[in-house]
């Protein structure tokens, strides 16, 4: 569901819940929009949302989404080096299940409608805060919400009459730093409001040079990336209703440079364009019924750009080999809305509507995909007997232009405020991924590889059960410990697989066929006093193995560990502030089946490593309006984890190391903001 | 109210103004040209052998003609040879300079050089060619001139660019690297390659990915659809199944592990093999090859060879086809639309190929067949090649005295796919590897040291390029 939150921002201006100071907040109730009826504190929520709020993307000094998000629980980011992108993975569940929302509405990357490599593709500094929400969303918000949502909010202006703010970051990439070395990044923003007119706009720079690596000459193992992202935002409020319309664009170029073979070499670009144009709306009809709706609109578009250089002659041509130039696009168009009505402090509804079309041509696309018209209608119910109890149960009824949408899915949340302090939720859903438009339509051949996309395929479909315990050990107005657990089941049917074409064998194509499990535990331990915060958890996830179904004297499912630890120290009155901000990752284990010598075959267990990621800052605030944040990031120096996986047969090759970072850096970074 | 509305605008304005820097910022790039089109001789030196007639002299273009129409003139010089009386070209040269012209899309030209009927050469004579000019899209290249001998040579050195057709690498070639020469033949042109030594084997054509399974039956009449249920999905290169590795060629060419078992000499001991024909070249880049379609066969052995009897699946008659070993050749290869088809050279007129080739691999489930394109394999009769890294010793400094601490193989693919690399996941671009080179000893015992110096042409593969020298 998406929820205005604007009306959040106003909630908190207004109500004071937040006050300015950023540590008091954490102290604070989180105030959460995603999947909600209304914007409501974290606690009230049946749902168990995690919020990462601007102040810690501030402290962590993150350039992008990725380096926040990595140190979380459950999730795990790995690298494609050739296209210079990652992507992520939630409860053990790809990147594909993963739904990206920006202020509640999808966004669309290379693979089509929102999947995670979308998340470094946001402008950091317009971000007011992130909301995670684990487990099936589909409900809510439709297809691919199987992992969990990951809903960016971004900033609003505020009843100031002018805002501006700055934001100059300089960092090292690894060792490496200078003028065409490292990360320089810069950000300027600006709010004005007058009387119901509100306005805002943004102009961000990303530049990073790439880093050198274990690659040779011209190549970069990390290759380098310049981003643009502007946004621009107007809008409308009164005391009933509120409106606005906002654009982002982002011009992204990855480059990938090769080196020089047999005279030449050949450079790739990676250019994409995206323009996000969004109307919001939320009024009051009544006073028990209010209705907020949505329209988006996106244009992305990403070039491949190849072009040989001559070693002696430094001479730039047009690379002419196949594939090597490309340009596709993709169009999307969403309208969402969503109705709240309160029928008695017992009951509410919340009827709602999610129309999703999107097309996309290009190389690789076969010229006859059409449309991809996805309409939904869904329904929740919240039912409240006793201040003590949450019941919300709901359905979602889809019919789409193409693949085979499952009919309806339906879901049960729950939450049970069993003392004062202990609070229980439980839920059961099924959630959706839909086959990606590359999975439907795009074709590719080469000599080894003729792959078509299937436009028959279905949606993958996960049953799934969440539950937690919260627990608030200690809660006085000068400390706070709460204790969360929480666990996780999902089971995946209808998995989208390579297969052969029925009726031609000689053409590889994507088939429901796998299935897949997930599931874990996570325990999180708070520790707020005035001067320090202390977040600390543990998980421990396990992935079912695909090859008990081979020799079903093998484990069920593989598991990894993970531990962070966040902790913030303030020094009250010289306004210094210290951050640590700790994950270890643990070992990924994998069977897998390998041939030994005499040329047997053998199921083995590979496993790529696991490694500890550690960033610490420390932020100085001057005169009110200007911040210095100074950091290391990836204090433990890790580049590259070893892989023993054996899988080394060429280009789809698993084995080898697994790049992970690019050593210890450090940055500095200005922060200037005024209001008045 | 006024006020409000000017500094309505006033809002307006400011934001618009951000964002059009950023989006002008964006714009503005130059976009780099297409690459030249260079034409070269496909060798600077090349033979007319004492038993050939005539040669067709390649110009290979860079890449195909994107002008309507070009021209190209070789201009010829003969030494101890006069042109008209002792051989001519085709087309004729006017005042020594022969005119050539191209089509849009072409991606060669080529003249003919025929003796004349009756005379007799003494090996001294050499006629050299020279491009000396052209215009409308085509530049001259590296290799420009071509001094044609009249006795056999025997290459100091050479550099080839292997005509391997392009982004769709529709040809298999075989170099004679003595010779400087190079055969293309498409690799779709055949299906099966009768052994003509002394054992009864067949070969399938792995560079258009065939497989083969026998049956039980021996009767070609008797096998009908019934028999070949579910063939498609497990008998195919897209299979990626462990299965499948057994039904294809080993690909180091050894003659005792191939698909089709030794010829029998007794017909009742032959089985029928059900064919999957593979996959035709693509048609143009990024499209899909065609499926060739599959046959039942069964091979019997003849007093001078093979008989070969084959039909569709659901045939119930079937055509025959006899295949006579041949001296002169390793194998003597039939097409079934074609019958007996010329693929590669006399056996010692050949000594590596460049071809896409059905390779094996592990992707974790054990060793399955896979393609691969830019596979340079060696000749089984008698050729024999090492790998020598640079650390050990460098392209430049190996002399013949290095030669005895070799080992050398037998083995068809040993050169194989070990000279470049692909690209993959860690962002390499596709490359050929210069931190090795490769010594070939030919069938006559000579020793060639030969190095790839490039994978691609302007970032297309399918005209890789070798350098190699004679040991002496």
């Amino acid at each position: 569901m998406r929820i205005v939150f604007l009306f959040t921002c106003l909630l908190v201006l207004h109500s004071g819940l937040v006050a300015q100071d950023s540590l008091k907040s954490y102290v604070m109730d989180d105030i959460v929009i995603t999947g909600q009826f209304e914007p409501q504190s974290a606690s009230r929520s049946v749902y168990q949302v995690r919020t990462i709020a601007m102040e810690r993307i501030q402290s962590q000094g993150a350039n992008r989404l990725q380096d926040v998000l990595q140190t979380e629980l459950n999730v795990r980011f790995s690298q494609d080096m050739a296209l210079g992108e990652s992507s992520m993975t939630l409860q053990g569940l790809g990147g594909q299940n993963i739904k990206v929302l920006i202020d509640g509405m999808p966004l669309i990357t290379r693979e089509g409608t929102s999947n995670s490599g979308a998340l470094n593709q946001v402008d950091v500094n317009n971000i007011e805060k992130i909301e995670i929400v684990e487990g099936p969303m589909s409900v809510v918000y439709g297809a691919d919400a199987l992992a969990g949502v990951i809903n960016i909010i971004t900033k609003k202006p505020e009843n100031d009459k002018l805002s501006l703010d700055a934001r100059i970051q300089e960092e090292s990439a690894g060792s490496e730093y200078g003028l065409d070395k490292g990360v320089h990044n810069q950000s300027v923003g600006a709010g004005y409001t007058l009387g119901k007119v509100y306005t805002q706009a943004r102009l961000s720079h990303n530049q990073f040079y790439g880093w050198q690596g274990n690659a040779t000459g011209r190549d970069k193992q990390w290759h380098p990336k310049n981003q643009w992202l502007t946004s621009g935002l107007i809008g409308f409020r009164n005391d009933k209703s509120n409106i606005f319309y906002k654009l982002d664009y982002l011009d992204e170029s990855i480059q990938n440079p090769g080196v020089f073979n047999g005279g030449e070499a050949l450079d790739q670009e990676y250019i994409i364009k995206r323009f996000n144009h969004q109307l919001q709306g939320q009024t009051r009809l009544f006073d028990k019924l209010s209705y907020n709706g949505a329209v988006s609109l996106i244009n992305f578009s990403r070039r491949t750009l190849t072009t040989t250089v001559n070693q002696e002659t430094g001479d730039v041509r047009l690379a002419i080999g196949t594939g090597l130039q490309d340009l596709s696009s993709y169009d999307g168009v969403s309208l969402r809305g969503t109705f709240q009505y309160q029928l008695s402090p017992q009951w509410s509804f919340q009827p709602g509507y999610d129309i999703n079309l999107e097309q996309g041509e290009g190389g690789r696309i076969s010229a006859d995909a059409p449309w991809l018209n996805d309409y939904a209608f869904f329904f929740s119910t919240e039912y409240t007997p006793t201040d003590r109890i949450s019941i919300r149960p709901g359905f979602r009824v889809i019919q789409n232009s193409v693949y085979q949408a499952p009919p309806a899915v339906p879901s049960i949340n729950t939450k049970f405020q069993l003392t004062d302090n202990l609070v229980l939720r439980a839920a059961y859903a099924r959630g959706f991924r839909a086959p990606s438009l590359r999975e439907l339509y795009f074709n590719f051949y080469d000599a080894s590889h003729a792959i078509e996309g299937n436009p028959d395929l279905e949606a993958e479909l996960s049953n799934s059960v969440n539950g937690g315990l919260n627990w608030k050990l200690m809660s006085t107005t000068k400390s706070r410990v709460e204790i969360t657990l929480n666990g996780f089941y999902n089971t995946v049917d209808n998995m989208i697989s390579y297969g052969q074409k029925p009726g031609n064998s000689l053409i590889t194509t994507y088939i429901n066929i796998d299935r897949f499990k997930t599931k874990g535990l996570t325990w999180n331990t708070t520790y707020t006093n005035k001067a320090l915060e202390i977040k600390a958890g543990i998980s421990y996830t396990g992935r079912y193995n695909q090859l008990i179904e081979d020799d079903s004297e093998l484990p069920e499912f593989t598991w990894t560990p993970e531990a962070n630890l966040m902790t913030t120290y303030q020094l009250e009155p010289a306004g210094l502030t210290f951050n640590l901000f700790y994950k270890y990752t643990g070992s990924l284990p994998n069977y897998e089946v390998s041939t030994n010598d005499a040329g047997g075959e053998a199921i083995r267990l590979a496993k790529i490593d696991g490694y500890h990621m550690m960033d610490f800052t420390a932020r100085q605030q001057f005169f009110g309006y200007l911040n210095a944040t100074l950091g290391v990031r990836n204090l433990l120096n890790v580049t590259n984890v070893n892989n023993t996986s054996t899988d080394t047969g060429g280009t789809h090759s698993t084995g080898g190391a697994r790049p992970i970072g690019y050593g210890r850096s450090y940055f500095l970074g200005l922060n200037f903001n005024l209001n008045k | 109210m006024k006020r409000t509305i000017t500094q309505w605008i006033r809002v307006k304005y400011f934001a618009l103004s951000i964002f059009s820097v950023a989006i002008l910022t964006a714009c503005g790039d130059d976009e780099p040209a297409l690459p030249d089109n260079t034409i070269n001789f496909q060798s600077p030196q090349q033979s007319i052998a004492e038993q050939e007639a005539d040669l067709e002299v390649v110009i290979a273009f860079s890449r195909a003609l994107d002008v309507a129409s070009a021209i190209v003139s070789v201009e010829l010089t003969g030494e101890n040879i006069d042109y008209g009386s002792e051989y001519t070209t085709s087309p004729a040269a006017t005042s020594n300079v022969i005119t050539l012209t191209a089509a849009e899309g072409d991606e060669q030209t080529s003249f003919t050089v025929s003796k004349a009927d009756g005379v007799l050469f003494d090996g001294d004579e050499v006629i050299t060619f020279t491009l000396t000019s052209s215009g409308d899209g085509l530049i001259p290249g590296n290799t420009t001139t071509l001094e044609l001998r009249f006795a056999e040579i025997l290459a100091e050195q050479g550099q080839l660019v292997i005509d391997g057709g392009g982004a769709t690498y529709p040809n298999k070639v075989f170099i004679d690297l003595s010779a400087n020469r190079q055969t293309a033949v498409n690799r779709d042109s055949w299906d099966l390659g009768f052994y003509s030594g002394t054992d009864f084997k067949v070969i399938l054509n792995s560079s258009v990915t065939m497989f083969a399974q026998a049956l039980e039956k021996t009767d070609l009449a008797e096998v009908t659809a019934s028999d070949t249920v579910g063939f498609a999905a497990t008998m195919s290169i897209n299979a990626f199944s462990t299965a499948a590795f057994g039904w294809i060629d080993d690909p180091s060419g050894d003659l005792s592990k191939t698909a089709i078992a030794e010829v029998s000499a007794t017909a009742d001991e032959n089985v029928v093999y059900i064919i999957n024909r593979g996959e035709a070249p693509a048609a143009a880049a990024g499209a899909a090859g065609e499926s060739r379609g599959w046959k039942k066969i069964k091979i019997n052995q003849t007093a001078d060879g093979y008989q070969l009897q084959y039909a569709d699946i659901d045939a119930t008659t079937f055509s025959e086809l006899e295949i006579d070993k041949v001296e002169a050749q390793q194998f003597v290869y039939a097409h079934f639309e074609d019958g007996l088809v010329d693929v590669e050279p006399a056996k010692d007129k050949w000594d590596i190929a460049w071809t896409g080739f059905m390779n094996s691999t592990n992707f974790g489930s054990g060793l399955i067949p896979y393609y691969f394109q830019d596979i340079v394999l060696q000749n089984t009769a008698g050729v024999e090649t090492a790998m020598v890294l640079t650390d050990t010793k460098s392209y430049e400094s190996f002399g013949s005295s290095d030669i005895a601490s070799l080992a050398f193989s037998e083995n068809q693919a040993t050169i194989g796919s070990t000279w470049r690399v692909t690209g993959g996941p860690g962002g390499s671009q596709p490359a050929v590897h210069e931190d090795r080179f490769y010594i070939v000893k030919d069938g006559s015992g000579n020793y060639y040291k030969l190095k790839f110096t490039a994978l691609m042409q302007g970032g297309e593969r399918g005209k890789p390029q070798i350098a190699y020298e004679l040991l002496d």
